[in-house]
């Protein structure tokens, strides 16, 4: 039950990160170059700085929430991926733990790239650390509910 | 006193750290879950019940070299350095796990 109830918690907040990091990779991406009143427009319009904060904040709340069901991913959910001969899954699975893992060594570079971000002279590195935030959470996200709809933890 | 890091050195030495650390097999401690037992290293000659778990230790050994680089190096003098390829770095830790993943998708 317990379990189940911090699986929920960790998929709301994982809808509220992809939420305020896409609306900030779309400002970041395509502000300049969607044209008239277009969806697109209007969904990067935001000031993407004010993001950064509240992004490394969920990010760090939904990793932590994950690092706390991972053991029961590892006993109910993996033991049974590999009887079953799913080795594409139990690697998909390893894709999105690593690339978390990563991701989460990332942050101090990503918030401190956002500190300043009318610094031009970080803009590359300012946009690529942020696409690359963006789809972690997206890959994360989207692998995590593909293998919990083949098997979810009980 | 006030102590300072580096947050850049940090990160960059996380990634680098992470690659080595998984691809040496290097965490430094497991848990075995289903009998709650934590173990230094990545083997020991103890039996342990059920499957161990690597990857908070993997974290962790990140997290050792990763801080201790960003204590050692100034922010300036890393951002001088990388300049624009900063964020090489975690695509680069990625694209480096993929290849090591790779036997869980070709037969």
């Amino acid at each position: 039950m317990v379990t189940t109830l911090l699986l929920m918690l960790h998929g709301l907040m994982a809808v509220a990160l992809l939420g305020a990091v896409s609306h900030q990779a779309a400002s970041l991406f395509f502000r300049q170059q969607a044209a008239g009143g277009a969806f697109l427009k209007r969904y990067s319009r935001v000031d993407a700085a004010r993001f950064a904060w509240p992004v490394v904040g969920l990010y760090l709340g939904v990793f932590v929430l994950g690092g706390l069901i991972y053991p029961s991913y590892r006993v109910d959910v993996r033991i049974p991926f590999e009887e079953l001969g799913l080795r594409w899954a139990v690697g998909l699975f390893e894709i999105k733990e690593h690339a978390a893992g990563i991701a989460v060594g990332v942050l101090p570079l990503y918030a401190v790239l956002w500190r300043s971000p009318d610094d031009q002279s970080s803009t590359t590195n300012r946009r690529m650390v942020t696409a690359f935030l963006a789809g972690v959470v997206w890959f994360d996200f989207l692998a995590g509910h593909l293998l919990n709809n083949i098997r979810g933890l009980a | 006193m006030k102590i300072s890091w580096s947050p850049r050195a940090f990160s960059v030495l996380f990634c680098l750290a992470y690659i080595a650390a998984y691809g040496a097999e290097k965490p430094l401690f497991r848990y075995y879950p289903v009998s709650r037992e934590w173990a230094w290293g990545a083997a020991d000659s103890a039996v342990h019940v059920g499957p161990g778990m690597a990857w908070y230790g993997l974290m962790a050994s990140a997290a050792v070299v990763a801080l201790f680089g960003a204590l050692c190096v100034k922010d300036d003098w890393i951002a001088a350095r990388l300049k624009s390829a900063q964020w090489i770095f975690p695509y680069g830790a990625v694209a480096a796990c993929l290849y090591l993943l790779r036997a869980y998708f070709v037969q």
